[in-house]
This record gives structure tokens, sequence and C-alpha cells, in this order.
């Protein structure tokens, strides 16, 4: 049967769109989460929405179940394969199809690149606001798929506040619009829906976003703080103040210690305890007072110093701080576990409190890089997987900061998704009458699970799926 | 101790029916009860809150009585320090608005109605003027707790401003109907009140230049609400008043009225309203206009009344508008946000909006019946459609209510209506054939 | 359950244990850096070309590391990818974790070559060049031209055993290399000009003598007139990027020792000739204030000496510089003329990515009075020469440079300023092929038109 689907996807997308090779196939067997991977059955790159449709008609033919995948820089498996599916791999779906700078718009295919989409537009004065750490490699495919966040949603929201309509191969094979231009459906929101539903509704082959007017003013801020704990205060002084920056980040003091040491040293002075980096943006007349604002916060929380970027070769130093500790964390041991996690933004002293203490009892390198301003967390450990008593102690270390930050009132993830990396954590927050909705959700869409399976929901340990069939594609393996 | 459901005979009247018995819990175990008991029985409910937007809804099917979530009122949590507030769907809007306000926030919902409540606002996602700013009701919702069709209780989302774990459920849920279950509680994102507010106003020439130049001036930073209001034959149309002392013979010439908010830092507030004072001649008005704008939105003035309701994109504006008033309708438009509200056919012929009734004698044309009444109305919701935009209609006659739909359906999405509303409400209890497709 | 269609899959051809030994003793931990966050995947030309993992960085050392781990075991896939790279390196610049992508790519390609010994890969090529260079006339003469140099060099021990005998006959009717004027050797000495602020060598390098003699020469004019003794010492040679980058690194290493010998710490350059009255005034080891050099693959290549022969290779290493890098760190101090031109610069992925250089190019370009930069869009991005890329992989260096052919088609420039041979040939070539008249210089000669 396996050699019958290759054959028709073969017909469907080209010999150079069908990978198959033991090495091609063994280069998709993860995304960004590299824990857990699996092999898919085939790689297939449409080009067309006709081509994906035909590729689910193929694969539903067959009894084969399918994984869209973007990019491939999801942090939590959500594009990882199953056994025995196939890989649609939308990166040759590359295309900006219509650019609509009076109305604010774009229409793009899932395949276009998140900052690519921001520099076509750069020059009508526009951009697209969603900024995900991945930005520069990361589809709006995905984007769409995992409802991604980034530094600048505090003010711009995420991606779900900039997609005004969907193309959706169904996982049926046929091929639906959802959602209108105007941001409104005429009834349901599925375009809501979809958003976050990470590829477990359908394919999406065809996204309207909305486009933002670039700011005319920045100003960028350093505040040094002696501790964490002093930059979460400034940060609740200033939410409380009516300021809506566009960031608020918190890097750590073991953070600033791995930057420093790497090559993306930023000049920060190790004497620091945390630094928030506070960016605003709007009209120059503004941001004056703003600047005021800000300061008399921090001030309140004796920060030890203010710096304010004087040009944009400063403002990206800055940044550097932020964007580059990822990196430079990456290179203190083999493997990296990017953790996300949300709690109410006044609990963040409390809980990284209790997550640094989780991994210091666990023997476990950690250092936190955080969106305070929406209180979601990234506590990043550095392990390496080949020792399985530290991987035994990642995993459990996981497990408790998780549910540290769920006793707080937070959720398990803010911008990473579930995927199968916290599929089995979803308990944590819902109860099985919450989860059967969301059931019912994917079901509508989704009915036997061919499409995905295996995310987001956890397979049914504690309640009766209401349609047996739902739980083919999650366990069965197929002859 | 009070009974957890207190029931009265009630008469409430919708298109197409009526109920007469209202039940009314007072937590949600009394809900979740009530429901389960309905859901054995099959018999179907009208979830109603403060029954703002009743009558913005398809022809019921047969009702057995009404839940009224009026008891399930106030505010359980509200953090000043955090910016969000948890409010059970029996709050009004009103209320939550002027307890968070205290603490220097704004709920960004301004939904039209002086007793709408947290609850019917969620169901029918209604927003009001200042939609540019505040964007749509999903956008402010951060998690909700329901009752299924079957009693069940669940919740999705949370209380924390990102939050990616699950399907957001909630986008599902806002705007249905009530359909799909019965929310009970909301946690509500909120925004930080601006430090200067200015409202003006003034009337303006009624031609497309000017709608142009006040389109784009709707775009200014500082800009809340931007609503421009005309009636066909140019005379003063939903009555917002400016407060400006005009008198009535000036607001009887051939005009559009302008009702403008800023809100935001002082000197940006300062540099709005001083471009918008010199390009439109605008001039102080009432504070409360564009409320008081926004309430004139929610009822119909009479049974003969029509309203609608349209969202398009910025450049198919004035397109709409001009078929609008060529339809006969008054229209008040949201000129940042793309909406358009229209309403005409209540007044009995006085000077206004007063052609469009049915049966009602157009100059030098023939009495159209409520066929070709309903044919020109549909036309507007396809040319919509067409371009990019969503319409649907507020309120009908009942001779029109028979043959329009009220929200239309998006093509090719019937099935998966169809299907939705089986697997969360198989025994179409909760409020049957009010919302699209006629679920 | 590999082997799930193994009609397609060749079977390994020779030794997979020696591969993986090789792979997990010289770059495993390499592999290490990668956190597979992806971030890299964009900047990668043929990732953008095919979508494929396969052909992005991340997916190329997934695939090494698979290797060196005994996960995988694809020698024929591992090796097509390495050699698909383009060596560009944009990807070095684009990871944050500061993976040493150039370092373990030449390992890997040394390591594939040393298991398939001039067999299936080699022929696969071979089919490939037959189908895809030979038939397109226009492009023939000048590859044959790179090609002749590269035969002069002996890196026909590698690139001519994997091109068609059909091309490689075509080369031998190919007529002498011509502008035989840019070959005369340079002075071994020019002195500065005016007041002396250093001493320098010029390193020649093997393609821009035959090729681009007069840019050495713009560059030794220019040093001088900026104040700079300039030896140019005669026993130089190749700096051995392009054996490196084609997996050639014993060849790689002899030539490296061989340049430590001329230019390395005591080296003076000058053997007898030149000015022995500067003789006092060597206070810098080696003799020299620098080494300066002015084609980027081989700046870059001298620069990373030390990762071919070690320790040895540091004196040298340490005193290389572009020739645009040291006239802007330097500061020029010469007066300029004017030069009403419009020019579009392109970065060398050399420069740029393996050196980090893109303002020096500029600061210097903008000071020439008149002369206006214009910008293009991702000047950064690769041409898709790469070395002898283009011999070998001629559809895919033609799929990276279409795009950079609209840029400047849309930019509409005078003349292209670039820094590195290759990518001038493969400009020209690009340009010529549309139709568009721009002229490709590099910096330098402007910079010595301007300084008469």
């Amino acid at each position: 049967m396996r050699g019958g689907v290759i054959a028709r996807l073969r017909e469907i997308v080209g010999d150079a769109g069908c990978l198959v090779r033991p090495g091609e196939l063994f280069a998709y067997e993860c995304d960004g989460l590299t824990l857990s991977p699996k092999r898919p059955l085939a790689v297939v790159l449409p080009t067309t929405t006709e081509q994906v449709a035909a590729i689910v008609r193929a694969c539903r033919e067959a009894g084969v179940a399918f994984v869209p995948r973007g990019a491939g820089t999801g942090l939590s498996g959500g594009a990882h394969a199953t056994e025995n599916s196939i890989l649609i791999e939308c990166s040759r779906m590359n295309r900006i199809l219509e650019v609509d700078a009076e109305n604010r718009c774009a229409v793009v295919q899932p395949g276009v690149v998140n900052a690519e989409l921001s520099a076509a537009v750069a020059s009508l004065g526009l951009f697209y606001a969603p900024d995900p750490s991945s930005q520069q490699a990361c589809t709006i495919g995905g984007n769409v798929a995992e409802n991604s966040g980034g530094p600048h949603t505090l003010k711009y929201g995420t991606t779900t506040n900039h997609v005004l309509a969907l193309e959706l191969v169904l996982p049926d094979g046929s091929v639906e619009r959802f959602g209108s231009r105007s941001g409104e459906s005429q009834g349901f929101d599925f375009v809501g829906a979809i958003v976050g539903s990470e590829g477990t509704l359908g394919i999406v082959t065809e996204v309207t976003v909305r486009l933002t007017p670039i700011p005319k003013a920045v100003e960028t801020l350093l505040v040094l703080f002696d501790d964490v704990v002093g930059a979460c205060r400034a940060v609740g002084r200033v939410i409380r103040s009516g300021v809506v920056p566009a960031a608020l980040e918190i890097v750590d003091r073991r953070t600033i210690e791995a930057v420093e040491a790497s090559v993306y040293a930023a000049g920060l002075p190790l004497t620091a305890g945390a630094v928030l980096i506070v960016e605003l943006d709007g009209l120059p007349v503004s941001l004056a007072g703003e600047i005021a604002a800000i300061r008399a916060a921090c001030e309140a929380e004796r920060c030890q110093a203010i710096e304010i970027a004087r040009d944009e070769a400063e403002r990206k130093r800055f940044w550097r701080a932020r964007k580059g500790a990822f990196g430079a964390m990456g290179r203190l041991a083999p493997d990296l576990y990017v953790h996300d996690a949300v709690v109410p933004r006044m609990r963040l002293p409390a809980v990284l409190e209790q997550v640094c203490e989780i991994c210091d009892r666990y023997g476990l390198k950690l250092a936190n890089v955080f969106h305070a301003g929406d209180g979601n967390l990234h506590p990043n450990i550095c392990f390496d997987r080949r020792d399985p008593d530290e991987l035994a102690r990642v995993m459990a270390a996981g497990k408790e900061i998780l549910e540290a930050c769920v006793a707080a009132g937070g959720v398990i993830t803010g911008e990473h998704g579930v995927g199968v990396e916290k599929r089995d954590y979803m308990h944590l927050v819902f109860g099985e009458a919450d989860l059967a909705a969301m059931r019912r959700l994917r079901d509508t869409f989704n009915p036997d699970g061919a499409c995905n399976p295996g995310k987001i929901i956890p397979t049914t340990r504690f309640c009766v799926e209401s349609d047996p069939k739902a739980r083919g594609y999650d366990a069965v393996p197929i002859a | 101790m009070s009974p957890p459901v207190e029931s009265s005979r009630e008469r409430i009247e919708i298109p197409g029916g009526f109920v007469e018995a209202v039940d009314r819990p007072t937590d949600v175990e009394a809900l979740s009860a009530l429901l389960a008991e309905r859901h054995a029985r099959s018999e179907a409910v009208l979830v109603v809150g403060g029954r703002t937007r009743l009558a913005q809804a398809n022809r019921a099917e047969k009702l057995a009585a009404a839940i009224s979530l009026e008891a399930l009122a106030g505010i359980d949590v509200f953090e000043p320090d955090e910016g969000v507030v948890h409010a059970r769907a029996g709050t009004p809007i009103r209320a939550l608005r002027e307890a968070v306000a205290a603490e220097g926030w704004e709920l960004p919902l301004d939904p039209p109605g002086a007793a709408t409540t947290v609850g019917g606002t969620i169901a029918s996602a209604a927003v009001g003027p200042r939609a540019q700013v505040f964007g749509r009701v999903a956008d402010a919702v951060l998690g909700l707790e329901l009752v299924g069709a079957d009693g069940a209780v669940t919740k999705c989302g949370g209380r924390v401003v990102k939050n990616v774990t699950g399907y957001d459920m909630a986008k599902l849920y806002t705007g249905s109907f009530g359909t799909l279950g019965v929310v009970t509680g909301a946690w509500l994102r909120l925004r930080p009140k601006p430090a200067a507010r200015v409202v003006l106003g003034g009337r303006v020439a009624r031609d497309a230049a000017t709608f142009e130049a006040a389109r784009i001036a709707a775009r200014a930073t500082t800009v809340r609400a931007f609503v421009w209001s005309e009636s066909p034959t140019g005379s003063a149309a939903y009555g917002a008043g400016t407060g400006s002392g005009r008198s009535a013979s000036d607001a009887a010439e051939d005009s559009a009225e302008l009702v403008v908010e800023l809100g935001g830092g002082e000197a940006a507030v300062a540099q709005d309203r001083e471009a918008l004072v010199r390009a439109f001649s605008l001039i102080p008005a009432d504070p409360l206009a564009v409320d008081r704008l926004g309430d004139g939105r929610a009822q119909a003035a009479s049974a003969a009344a029509i309203g609608l309701r349209a969202r398009v994109v910025p450049t198919q504006l004035d397109a709409l508008r001009q078929a609008t008033l060529a339809a006969g309708l008054s229209v008040s438009i949201d000129l940042g946000a793309g909406v358009l509200t229209a309403r005409g056919g209540e007044s009995s012929g006085a000077e206004g909006a007063g052609s469009l009734r049915i049966g009602a004698r157009e100059s030098g044309g023939a009495s159209p019946g409520a066929g070709e009444l309903a044919r020109k109305l549909l036309a507007l919701r396809e040319q919509t459609v067409a371009s990019g935009g969503v319409l649907r209609f507020d309120w009908l006659p009942a001779a029109l209510a028979e043959r329009i739909d009220v929200f239309g359906e998006e093509p090719g999405t019937r099935a998966l209506v169809v299907s939705l509303k089986q697997r969360f409400d198989p025994r179409r209890i909760l409020n049957p054939g009010r919302f699209v497709a006629g679920t | 359950m590999k082997t799930i269609d193994a009609s397609t899959t060749p079977a390994c051809p020779s030794n997979p244990t020696a591969l993986a030994n090789r792979l997990q003793a010289q770059i495993h931990a390499k592999t290490l850096d990668c956190v597979h966050c992806g971030l890299c995947l964009q900047s990668c030309p043929t990732y953008r070309a095919t979508g494929r993992e396969t052909s992005s960085p991340r997916g190329r050392i997934y695939l090494m590391r698979g290797h060196a781990e005994g996960r995988l075991d694809d020698p024929a896939l591992l090796a097509e990818e390495a050699f698909l790279c383009l060596g560009c390196r944009a990807c070095e610049t684009a990871c944050p974790s500061g993976v040493r992508y150039g370092e373990i790519l030449e390992v890997t390609r040394a390591a594939v070559r040393e298991q398939q010994p001039g067999g299936r890969f080699a022929r696969a090529l071979e089919r490939f060049v037959l189908r895809e260079i030979v038939p397109r006339r226009g492009r023939l003469a000048w590859i044959v031209r790179l090609l002749a140099v590269a035969k002069g060099l002996g890196l026909d021990r590698l690139a001519v055993r994997v091109l068609p005998e059909a091309l490689a006959r075509r080369a031998a009717m190919m007529p002498e290399i011509p502008a035989a004027a840019e070959r005369k050797r340079m002075p071994a000495f020019t002195p500065a000009v005016g007041v002396r602020r250093g001493r320098v060598a010029l390193f020649e390098g093997c393609v821009m003598p035959e090729l681009f003699g007069r840019v050495n020469d713009a560059a030794r004019l220019v040093l001088s007139r900026a104040g700079f003794d300039v030896v140019v010492p005669e026993a130089q040679g190749c700096c051995g990027a392009l054996h490196a980058h084609a997996g050639d690194d014993e060849r790689a290493k002899v030539l490296a020792r061989a340049n430590v010998e001329v230019f390395g710490e005591g080296a003076t350059g000058a053997s007898g000739k030149g000015d022995a009255g500067h003789g006092a005034e060597r206070a810098v080891p080696g003799g020299f204030d620098a080494i300066v050099v002015t084609s980027a693959g081989c700046s870059a290549a001298l620069k990373e000496l030390p990762h071919w022969i070690g320790e040895d290779g540091k004196p040298l290493a340490g005193r290389v510089r572009d020739v645009l890098e040291f006239l802007d760190a330097e500061g020029l101090d010469i007066a300029l003329s004017p030069m009403p031109r419009r020019v579009c610069y392109d970065d060398p992925c050399h420069l740029i990515h393996a050196q980090g250089i893109a303002a020096a190019p500029r600061n210097l370009l903008n000071a020439i009075p008149q002369l206006v930069l214009v910008p293009h869009r991702n000047p950064e991005a690769c041409c898709g020469a790469a070395g002898i890329y283009n011999l070998t992989h001629p559809e895919m260096s033609e799929t990276v440079l279409a795009p950079k052919l609209d840029a400047l088609a849309d930019a509409a420039p005078e003349l292209v300023a670039t820094a590195n041979p290759g990518c001038a040939m493969q400009l020209a070539a690009g340009l010529a092929g549309r139709g568009i008249a721009a002229r490709v210089v590099h910096p330098i000669e402007l910079l010595e038109e301007a300084s008469r």
C-alpha cells in the first residue's frame, strides 16, 4: 500500500517534490523540538492548493495519516510526523499573492516567511506585527498553526489578532474559505478556531493577514536591576502606569552570564542581576512622557541604571542581549530545553523563585529570558540527552515547573503550542469536560484524526471517546 | 437563602415566537441541573441576558422557556495590578466599566444598550463605536466558563493574557448566539484608561470627497471613535446630539454629522484634535456623545423597523454607504473600523428616514412589496460580501424576517456548521434556529 | 524499517564505519552546537531554491550528525548535499549558536571524498555537467577560462576528474587566456608615496593574477599612495581555499604551509630585492604590518589557516587583512577626485559571512566624492559563484543568481562593485546574459581611479 501512495504522490508533485530516501526522512524526523523524533513515510512538497488537496485525498484513499509542516521551527513538536504518516512540507508555497496597501492586508501562501512579508511591505510603510523570535525563518502557515506570539505581542497581540481570512484544505480533501477581508465572519468564527489549532483541523493553504502601519518613532530602554524580583516589580509598575510598551522583556543573571561569554556579548555588566528591555513606539510627541513614566517605575524599584538607545545600532545591541540568549545558552550544552508557560504577571517573582528552586533541586543548569509584560516565562534548561539520568531529571523538573505555573493561575504554554511535547500535561489545566469540547471541535473538521494525529488532545486515558474511530490514527499502526 | 432557581411567568417575544416562562438560576450548579433536565426532555430554551439584542437573530424553533442569566451576576476577581477582571455572565457591562474605571482601567467593550450584559455581549459579539481601538469582543476574552447543552460545566482559555494551551475555544463560543453552550463567566482583558479624552462633533458636507477625507482622518493614532452619520435626505440621523447647541434648522441642512472621540497622552490628543478641528471645523461635544450614538443603534423604534450592520474593508465603505442610502436607509459609520450600521422604515412619514416601509409609496414608483424590499436588502448583502465584507440584519419587520436569513452564510461552511451544532447540542435545545445555517 | 523504498536508494558504496568514525572524531562535537532552531534556513540559497530540509544548513548538519552517531546510513545523500552546498556561510551569520558550519562542511566533504574516490559521485556530476553546461555556449567561454586557471593550479586533480571529457576537449581547443598585459608580474617592491605609514605584503592569489591582474595592481597603487610600502613576495602560492572547499584537505594543507613559509613570522618578503634601506624600520614580526589580500575568498581562507594546520598558521592568519578592511581601518588619507557614478556594492559571502566585513567597502566607496551607492535587495545573498560551484552545479548556480540579477536590474547601476574574483565573473556573465549594461569592478579599482 505504501508503494501505491508514494507512486500517487509522485504523480501529484513530481519526483522532485516527493522525498523518500533514508537520509531525507531522517532530516525530517523532528522540528525545533528534537525530543521524540519520528521519521515520516515520505515528505511531499506541494506548490498549490490543488496539489495539497490531491495529496490529502491520496492519503485518505491509502488510509495514511498526514502532517503539515512549515519551516519546522516549532518548539512543541507540532510538525513531528507520526509512524507511517506523510509529511506535507509547505516551504514551496511561498508566494505573496496580493498586497492591498490601502486596506492594510495581504494574501499569502503558507510558506511565506514571517520576516520576509514585513520586508516586502516595508516600502509601503507597513509591517506584519507578530514577531516570533524565529521570524527570520518561520512561515506564516506555521504561525497560524501555532498562534505564534513574540516580544511585541504585548502591544500588538498574537497571530490570531492579525489573521483575517483563511483557505483550508479540510482533512477530507475539500477546500473551504473562512472569514473575510474585513476580519469578521458571517457565522461562527472558524478563523479564530483554526488559528492555533496546530494543523489538526486541516492544512492552511492561503492566509489573509492584517498589515500594521510602521510606528513613527521607537525608543528602546535597557534597565539594569539588582535582581529579577526588582525587574518584575518594575514591570508591574509599568503596567499600572497606563503606558503600554511594545515590549517588556527580562533577561536574568544566568542568561546575562551566558550571553556575555558568547559571541553575542552586548556589553551588559555582570553586576546586574537582571536586565529589563522596554520598547516604546508610537507618536514622537507621546514618547517623552512615556519614557518618563518608565523611568519613574524603574527608579521606584531602585534600578541600577537606565540606558536609552541613541541610535539603531545601540537598539540592536540591547536586543542582542535578548535575542542572542537562546543561541548563547545552546553553546553551554549539546541540548537545550526551551520551556514556555504563562502566569499572571504579578505572580512572576514568586513563580521564578520556584522555578529556580526546582532546577537547583534537580541539579540542572537554568536560565530565564521572558516576555515579562505578558507573564510569559521561558525557563531554558541546558542538558545532554545522551545522559539518560540528566534527561530524566530535565523531564521531571519540566513537569514541576508547569505544575507551579498552573498553581499560580497560569497555563502550560503561551506561544509554543501543545504539540506532542505538552499533550499529556493538558490535564494540568483542563478537565475531561473541557477536553471533550475540544474533541468536538476537532472531530467536526477531522473526524477520524487522520490530519496531524496525536497532537494537542491527550489520548483517551481518562474518558471514553464518543467516536471510537477518532483514536485510530493516534495508536494503530497502518499495515 | 434564595432558591437556586427563581422561576416566573413572563412573556418574552422574539422573531417568530415567544416564551412565557423564565427560569433564573442563581449559581452555575443550578444552571447545570436545569439544562441537564431540559436536555433529558429535549426541551429547547431561549437564553437571555439583558435582552438587548433578542430581536437580532433568526426566528426560533419551538421553545419551552427562557433561561435568564441576570441572577448570575457580579465581579468575582478584579486585580488592578494585573489588568484583568472576572465577571459573571449576568453582570451589566455598564457596571463593569464603572468598576474597573475606578482603578484606572478601561473595559474594551462598548456594546450598544444600557442593560446589556457580559454574557449577552459575548454571545452576540456586539461591538460599539470604539471597535477601531477595542477590536472584536473575542480580543477581550481571555477565558470563559460555560455550561454545555447536557449540563456539563466546562471552561476554556484562562486568566492570563497570552495562551495557546489547546484550541482557542473562546473564539468559537464568542458570537455563537448561545447555540453551543451557555456562558456563565468570563476573564476579560482590560486596557489602561487614556490619560486624556476629548469628544468633538460637527456637521460636514455629505459628499464623497469629505467622506474620504474623514476616513483617512479616522486613522490618526489617538482616534477611538469616528462616526459619520447621515440620512438619505441629509437631515439629522441617529440623533447623536453633539451637544453643540445648534438649532434644529441647522441640523436639518443637507449635511452629515461627525462625532469623534480621541484618547491617549495629552500631547498626542492635543495634536490630533488641532488637526481635526482645522480639517472639519469640529467643536467640543458632549463627553457621552459616542456612547449615546452607540446606544441609539440598540433598539428598533417600531415593529416596522429595518436595521443592519455591515463591516467592509475601508476602500469599499463609500460604495456601501451610497448603496445603503440609495436603499432608503440612514447610516451611522464607524470609519476607523469600517463598520456601517443602518436603519430605516421605523418612523411614520415624518421628515427623516421614513421612506422605506413596506407598502410605502416611493417617489415616482409603485408600492414595493415585501418581496422587492427583501431583494433590495439582499442585494446590499451580496455587494458587501463580494467586496470582502460581512452584513447581517439587526432587525426586520415580520414580513421580511420570513424571507431573509439574518446572518447569511459563508459559502461552503454549512456542513461544518451543522456538524458542529450536532456535536455540541445534538438535541437542539440551545436557542435552536436562531443562528447561522439553522443552528 | 529504514529501507522503505529500496529501489530509489543507492546502496552504500563503501565503508560506512570509516565515514562515521571520521565524522565522529572530527566534527561530531561541533555539530552539537546546533540547537536545531532553524534560524539559518532562509539564509541558505539552496534551501530557498529547493525548500528541502536536507538542502539546508540545519538539515546538512543533522545528516552529518546522524552519520557520526551511526543513526543514519545514507552516504550518497550526505555527499550530494555536502557538495550542493555553496559554502557561502550565510548560515553562520544567521546562526544564534555560533555553529562553525564552514569548518564542519570542509571535513565532511573530505570525508565523503575519501569514501567515494572518484566513483559514483563524480559520474553523477559528470552527467549533470554534460547536460547542463556543454549545451550552453554562452556560458562556456568564461567557464573554460576559469577551468584553465583551475588546471594550472592542479585543481584539475579534483575538478577535471569530475568534469566531462567533452568539456575538457573544448578546454583544450580554447585559445590561450587573453589579457596577457594584466598578467605581467608586479614589482616586488613599491615604496610608499609621501609620509610612510607602514609596510605590507600583497597576497596575489591564483585566479586574481590570471584574470584580474588589474585589481592587484590597483591595490598596490592605492596602498602605496596611502603611505604603505608594498612587497609582493615572489614565492607565494595559492591559498588553498578552492581545494579545501572541494574536499581536498591534504592539498590545501600543503599550500597553507608553503604560504606560512613565505609570509609567516620571520619572513621579510624582501629576499634581497626591494629597498634594503627600510630594514631598520621592520619592527613587526615577519616584517609586514599586514598581509593584504584582494580576493575575499583568499583572505577568508588565510585567516582560517589555524583550522587546517593548527598553531603554525596563527602568526600568518593573525596579520591577514582584506584590502578593503585594511584601508578602512587605517584610514585612506589620500585626496580622491570626484567620480559621478551610480554603484551597487554586492557583498561577497567570504567577506560578509566568513569575515563579517560589510561596512568597510561601503565606507570606502562613500568616500569617493559624487559616487552614489545605490541600494539593491539582499546584497548579502550569495551570487552562486562559490568557487568552482558554477562548474559543478550550473543549474543551482543560476537559480541562486537569478534573484540577484533581478535586484540589480531594478537598481539599475552603472557599475557593480564586488570584492571577489569568482563573484565578479559570475555577476559579469549573469549581467551580460540579461543584457544589463553595468560593468563589474572591484572597489579598489574605483579607489585607484579616484586617487590618481
